[in-house]
């Protein structure tokens, strides 16, 4: 699997849509009083939603890094066209990278990636801000004035997520 | 228009509790081809439902059933012939059960990689040669690890350089249909700085890529029998059923140059099996 490939699994797969997003489905069934978890209710607002700020720059880097990583100009980093002369690997190298960029829509989809994902930083620090100003962040009864805040951070992280998926997952040479 | 008889179409069951409309992505590719039925955990409870959402209270015995690999404790007995694993980071996902006979290599979200309509028919003509009696049917691409797929692409790439080097008008007309489907007239009719340094240097690359040699550097002079193996196991046809690849490596391991019209005809034979579009004649 390509080294981009690993790194979107961490973050997308792996952070983001399995353990970040339900943590924060599950804090908004917590303030609508339909699930009860009390070490959980206490510690989500400074211990499991600081994490996107963690995770930010990976997210950043992950989505502005795809037209180098997957590009097809890749192969020549590996056998069998790593064989190839230095001259051969240079101008090939240009023209399936060009070619590829002329055939998928990659401009589009990193910069669907990047506004996504700082539309979520933005609902984030706007999330965050709120908090500071809020006595009590270990209770949910005290959090529940800012469930429209928290519902709208977590739609901002689906929107993440389904830009980053829409990254294929090969490397196409054609 | 009659009403496809979908009692008489096979069941094809997906198992996945992931809450992202990934299962209904799949199970919409399936339309026509199987009769298919949903399985998942909400957490409290493991739910049957058919594709307009009816609730069933068992899965039938299905041809095949789709498992996402964190979903193996759903409805872990239900009777199959062909179970393919799959999931959002690929089939080398760590849980991945150590007899997993098929899984889909590449990762699978709601976003990109569910399978496509022609995926999804394929799927289910393999299952039905298995069920009967076919075990050495040829697995779908999808199927097969991609660590084992690198000759294709690599004759791909080496053909767009020989093709956009030999993509002058007078030389073209032979060889219009791979140029069209590489995209190369209209790239290099195009503007930009790429475009521009690649048109200086291109003309100047006609008689390399006509070398054998400028291709037997990669594929290298004493491997002619192991290059031809790995076309063959990537086109999944013996090499006689591939003529214009064939062909190609002919040339390659033959004398002489390297004929336009021959990489012409080979990038179109691998260009269809790689994105699955051929070329079309101008």
């Amino acid at each position: 699997m390509p080294r981009w490939q690993k790194r979107r699994s961490a973050f997308n797969h792996d952070w983001l849509k399995n353990r970040y997003m339900p943590a924060l489905a599950k804090y908004l069934n917590l303030l609508d009083d339909r699930v009860e978890d009390r070490e959980f209710e206490r510690s989500f607002v400074s211990n499991i939603l600081p994490e996107w700020q963690e995770n930010l720059d990976e997210a950043r880097a992950l989505v502005l890094d795809f037209e180098q990583e997957m590009s097809p100009r890749r192969l020549f980093e590996s056998p069998p066209l790593s064989r190839s002369d230095e001259d051969t690997r240079r101008w090939v190298g240009e023209l399936v990278h060009a070619l590829w960029l002329r055939r998928c829509p990659v401009k589009q989809w990193v910069s669907e990636a990047v506004e996504a994902t700082e539309r979520a930083d933005a609902a984030y620090r706007n999330l965050r801000d709120l908090l500071r100003a809020s006595a009590d962040t270990r209770s949910a009864q005290a959090m529940i004035p800012y469930r429209a805040q928290f519902a709208e951070f977590r739609a901002r992280c689906q929107g993440v997520a389904n830009a980053v998926s829409k990254f294929p997952s090969e490397v196409k040479v054609v | 228009m009659a009403e496809i008889e979908t009692d008489c179409l096979p069941v094809v069951v997906i198992i996945d509790s992931s809450e992202d409309g990934r299962r209904e992505k799949m199970a919409a590719a399936f339309a026509g081809v199987a009769r298919v039925q949903l399985a998942y955990n909400t957490g409290l409870e493991i739910i049957f439902t058919d594709t307009a959402n009816a609730l069933l209270t068992e899965l039938d015995p299905a041809l095949v059933t789709l498992r996402h690999f964190r979903d193996l404790l759903t409805a872990p007995s239900n009777a199959t012939t062909v179970t393919v694993y799959f999931g959002g980071n690929g089939g080398n996902d760590a849980a991945a059960p150590r007899d997993a006979r098929f899984r889909i290599w590449r990762p699978i979200s709601a976003g990109s990689g569910c399978l496509e309509s022609s995926e999804a028919r394929e799927l289910v003509e393999f299952a039905q040669k298995i069920e009967s009696g076919e075990a050495d049917a040829q697995r779908p691409d999808f199927l097969k690890n991609p660590q084992t797929v690198f000759m294709l692409p690599t004759l791909s790439v080496l053909c767009q350089g020989y093709l956009a080097a030999h993509a002058l008008p007078e030389e073209a007309q032979g060889i219009r249909h791979a140029l069209e489907h590489a995209g190369l007239p209209a790239f290099l009719e195009g503007e930009g700085d790429d475009v521009a340094a690649l048109k200086r240097v291109l003309p100047l690359k006609r008689g390399v890529t006509s070398s054998r040699r400028w291709w037997l550097d990669v594929l290298k002079e004493d491997c002619r029998q192991e290059v031809e193996e790995q076309i063959v196991s990537e086109m999944g046809v013996p090499l006689d059923e591939s003529p214009a690849v064939k062909a190609l490596v002919a040339a390659v391991y033959g004398a002489g140059k390297i004929q336009p019209s021959v990489v012409a005809n080979a990038y179109c034979a691998i260009a269809a099996k790689l994105s699955g579009k051929p070329c079309t004649q101008g």
